[in-house]
């Protein structure tokens, strides 16, 4: 193993002791700690051990996106905008002060991720700046699209929706601004065989923070714009309580015909089931009859909880159901809630997993949890964030409806068996190692900040090879994972 | 303590059916479930549960027992479904008489030895459409009217209406009451604090099977309060009927609350109302009279229905204890009816809803028995949740829950951690000489399937013993826990 890229940056006494960890293989069943993390300590796994890392030049990143590129992976991470302490962090490879945006990372060599580029992101700290959410598109695949373009659709801040050309990623150019003047932005979706992109938007005369601006971006040079859609309240003109606001949604394409919907983060969480043909083609004008028109059902969750995610994992054979003569095959949605409060305070209740069956999509309903044992790491105390972000989004077949991946900020990535959604079981983690970059997270006690220092596993995504990125939202980097043990054959990989 | 298995363990055990001598073993009950339909003869299958005492309820079909404390006595009334085309009343030995079957009611203060006292017949009718299956039984001390020397029998009769007994003597039941005209009947409950009903019952003029309420503080002199139904189902109403009520149950005027559960095995919906504005609201059956006192409401997965809504109330979870709120939630625990044999139709199961939020109700998880464990789909019968112990006290409530599972027996929960709800025990009573076949259309096909146990309801007394009552004839099975699922409850080894 080449040591010179790993060990660079601000890292590199933590990380000797993490690829020394690496070393041992298949012995990474380093149980959880009831402690504080500490730098220098090994990383905490059960069934997973660490491939590679890249330290992101020590920005705090959001949403990892992993592209197949030719012969290549290429890694697009998006990132929160930066810290008081260290607003403009420097490019090592411009030298330059660059807010955050979105790093582009090589990780064909999974072992030996090679950082490509920075594209940096709008001013403004957190999430107030930055470029946090990414998505990617061939060209050849969008309808019209340059064959030759590889297009990366990323948030400006909270200001605006811009389409880069990153065929060579070493060298991103801008291609278009899709949508601007906005007051914030969150976790789009792009259909790259339709070009049918679903923004998180905030647009001034609705009354929410977040909604959806839906764009066809078939040619990203020439973003058409095709509807504003919202739950009904949100819309300019409604007058009472505003709904919770919008955070994502994942659409099923063409042939499924699902737009899925979710809105809250930590609280009031909703979860919408949309024909995706009546929300592109109906009515637009955005009235309460127009805005409800596409909608099949709608999951409204207990308030104690958000959705910062819904995941279709599609219809599933549930082995315990096989011999029931209806009922064998389900339709399953994935609800990610996500944590916002240190330490589990802050007026905040438990974050976590929820399955949902939505077989009958008018009714749909909540039918298991999964969640992290607090007790099993002491996670309450330890610092920053406990509790559920995100969870991967690819659909590549090496995991779909077998291994969900969730970030769990200071209980690092779960890996979840879903193979039966009613009864989800773990079946590996990895609490990566913190490093000398990793930044702190602070409540008050008696008026007075008290900080602790823990990895904060923000989002992750997989790709087709079976390899997990987990990307830390407190500044330790990228990790690159692959499964060990039991939980691999649960993949059936070898 | 030693693990008995295979073969060794169904020989020992096979000479050991009797309640006392089983009162010997201190071995645990592991008889592991067998794969096949068990014969005659084989005995139960159980863990961490054994039989105490059994009664054969002279053959009849059983629902709904209930255990009630009268002076020194433990008395217990168990409801009965109507006969067979071949059966349909059978002899009484008490009297020598043949009797439609109605209410058994036993002594059942040494349960090791039940001593049956007397049989009221019910209506006419095989099956659901006769006898007499709902019993509920208060003490005049308590109603607030009633004469203060008196305890009272509240039973459905058939479908036709309801009875109030006089059964101060046990042995001696005297109808005070009747209450016909209906079409149809169910799962009542009665308020022995206050003496208020909840009846289930098809008045003239309405569209389903709905609630009437009653006070019946004076059981000699009952006073009609209002009927209750889901808007729809008033008389007078239009459109399709919505789903019929199924029972409720009432947390009292200190609770305030009445959880209605609606559907059996489809179209389930659990129906939060507010007792006060119930009783005292605006009575006419207008639709906005009827949605005046609904606080909450669950749509359940149009799949399984709604038997049982059973309260737990508010719950420390331990898994939350650090959380803001400190773990403190309100459950209800919901329990569908499976009504085809063989696993004809969706599995249903027992669902958990954090209804902390009452307006926004939501099933967090969910709990079956294994089909594979015991290969209940082909056994013989219905397989699959029924109905649940409803007692409000202790050793059980918010620790253990008894669900019975029809061919699968009664079966222990622990439900201290409603999120994440544990087996603990089970007890699948063998089949006598009684037991009759399951006939029917099963599958599609016009046959009877394999002899089995159905269990059908369960109940639970102050001193821990476990009533489970047959639907297939084979009479009241008397239990007590063993081992850890005991030390749960804080019982005593035995």
């Amino acid at each position: 193993m080449k040591r010179d890229h790993l060990l660079r940056g601000t890292a590199r006494h933590g990380l000797a002791i993490a690829t020394a960890t690496v070393g041992l293989t298949a012995l990474a069943a380093t149980p959880a700690m009831s402690q504080a993390q500490r730098v220098g300590a090994p990383p905490e796994s059960k069934n997973m051990r660490l491939v590679g890392h890249s330290d992101l030049q020590a920005r705090s990143a959001y949403q990892p996106v992993i592209h197949k590129q030719g012969n290549r992976y290429i890694a697009y991470v998006g990132h929160h905008g930066g810290t008081s302490a260290s607003p403009k962090p420097v490019n090592a490879l411009t030298k330059q002060a660059e807010f955050n945006g979105t790093s582009i990372v090589d990780v064909t060599d999974p072992r030996q991720p090679k950082y490509l580029a920075h594209v940096p992101g709008d001013e403004g700290l957190g999430e107030q700046g930055g470029a946090q959410m990414v998505r990617l598109c061939d060209g050849r695949a969008l309808p019209k699209g340059d064959p030759n373009a590889v297009y990366m659709l990323r948030v400006f801040g909270n200001k605006a929706h811009e389409v880069w050309n990153v065929a060579d990623p070493a060298n991103p150019k801008k291609v278009s601004v899709v949508s601007s003047n906005l007051v914030n932005t969150h976790k789009n979706w792009w259909e790259c065989d339709t070009g049918v992109a679903y923004l998180v938007s905030g647009l001034k005369p609705w009354r929410t923070r977040r909604m959806t601006e839906i764009f066809d971006l078939s040619d990203p040079a020439k973003p058409v714009k095709i509807r504003d859609f919202g739950l009904v309240g949100h819309e300019p003109g409604a007058t009472g309580t505003v709904p919770t606001d919008l955070h994502g949604m994942i659409s099923t394409g063409v042939k499924d015909n699902r737009v899925i919907f979710a809105y809250g983060t930590n609280k009031g969480g909703v979860v919408q089931i949309v024909d995706r043909q009546k929300l592109l083609t109906g009515p637009k004008e955005p009235t309460p009859e127009n805005l409800r028109a596409p909608v099949i059902g709608q999951l409204n969750m207990l308030p104690l909880n958000g959705a910062h995610t819904a995941v279709p994992l599609g219809r599933m054979k549930i082995a315990e159901f096989g011999r029931d003569m209806a009922g064998g095959t389900r339709n399953i949605i994935m609800i990610v809630n996500e944590s916002l409060a240190n330490e589990c305070a802050a007026r905040e209740t438990r974050q976590m997993v929820f399955f949902v069956d939505a077989t009958v999509e008018s009714r749909p309903m909540v039918v298991s949890n999964f969640n992290v044992p607090e007790a099993s790491g002491n996670f309450c105390s330890r610092g920053g964030r406990f509790g559920a972000h995100s969870s991967n989004e690819s659909t590549a077949p090496v995991y779909h409806q077998k291994v969900a991946f969730f970030t769990w900020f200071n209980a690092g990535v779960r890996a979840v068996d879903i193979r039966d959604p009613y009864s989800p079981k773990e079946i590996g983690y990895f609490i990566p190692a913190i490093t000398k970059a990793t930044t702190e997270r602070c409540i008050k006690v008696d008026g007075k900040d008290r900080c602790k220092i823990a990895i904060q596993s923000n989002n992750v995504e997989t790709d087709d090879r079976g390899y997990i990125y987990v990307v830390d939202r407190a500044n330790t980097g990228m990790h690159i994972l692959e499964l060990s043990g039991t939980a691999r054959t649960v993949a059936g990989l070898k | 303590m030693i693990r008995v298995s295979g073969l060794t363990c169904h020989a020992l055990l096979g000479t050991l059916v009797s309640g006392a001598i089983v009162g010997l073993m201190t071995l645990p009950a592991a008889t592991q479930t067998r794969p096949h339909t068990p014969k005659l003869g084989e005995p139960p299958e159980a863990l961490n549960m054994r039989l105490v005492g059994h009664n054969d309820l002279q053959a009849r079909t059983a629902y709904q027992p209930t255990i009630f404390k009268q002076g020194g006595r433990y008395i217990a009334y168990v409801g009965h479904h109507g006969g067979s085309k071949d059966n349909p009343a059978p002899l009484n030995p008490l009297n020598g008489q043949k009797e439609l079957n109605g209410t058994s009611i036993l002594d059942v203060t040494d349960p090791k030895n039940p001593k049956y006292l007397a049989h009221i017949p019910g209506a006419v009718g095989d099956g659901e459409a006769g006898a007499s299956q709902m019993t509920r039984v208060c003490d005049g001390k308590t109603l607030g009217k009633g004469d203060p020397n008196r305890v009272y029998l509240l039973r459905t009769f058939g479908r036709e209406g309801h009875e109030i007994h006089d059964v101060t003597d046990p042995t001696k039941p005297k109808v005070l009451w009747r209450h016909l005209g209906m079409t149809d009947t169910h799962k009542n409950y009665w308020e022995c604090q206050t003496g208020i009903a909840y009846i289930v019952s098809r008045p003239k003029g309405w569209r389903a099977r709905i609630t009437e309420v009653f006070d019946l503080s004076d059981p000699s002199k009952p006073v009609k309060i209002r009927d209750f139904g889901l808007v729809g189902q008033q008389p007078g109403a239009t459109g399709a009927v919505p789903v019929t009520v199924h029972g409720m149950v009432s947390t009292g005027p200190k609770g305030n609350r009445v959880y209605f559960a609606y559907g059996t095995n489809r179209g389930g919906i659990l129906q939060i109302v507010d007792r006060d504005k119930l009783l005292k609201g605006p009575k006419e059956p207008t639709p906005e009279n009827l949605r005046y006192p609904e606080i909450g409401r669950l749509e359940m997965n149009p799949m399984v229905g709604a038997h049982t809504a059973m309260p737990l109330g508010r719950i420390k979870i331990q898994e939350f204890a650090k959380d803001a709120d400190k773990g403190d939630r309100d459950f209800v625990m919901i329990v569908n009816e499976t009504f085809r044999e063989e696993c004809g139709e969706a599995r249903q199961m027992v669902w958990f809803v954090d209804s902390t939020i009452e307006n926004r109700p939501m099933v967090v998880s969910h709990w079956t028995v294994p089909e594979a464990a015991g290969n209940f789909c082909t056994r013989g019968g219905r397989f699959g949740a029924h109905s649940s112990n409803e007692d409000m006290g202790p050793p059980y409530y918010q620790k253990l829950t008894f669900i019975t599972f029809f061919n699968a027996g009664v079966r222990v929960l622990d439900v201290r951690n409603p999120y994440q709800p544990k087996e603990v025990a089970y007890f699948i009573p063998p089949i006598s000489k009684n037991t009759v076949a399951r006939c029917g259309t099963i599958r599609g096909e016009k046959r009877c399937s394999n002899v089995v146990v159905q269990s059908n309801n369960a109940e639970t007394d102050d001193r821990g013993y476990i009533y489970v009552a047959d639907r297939s004839n084979t009479g009241l099975h008397i239990l007590e826990l063993t081992g850890e699922a005991r030390a749960i409850a804080g019982l005593p080894p035995n």
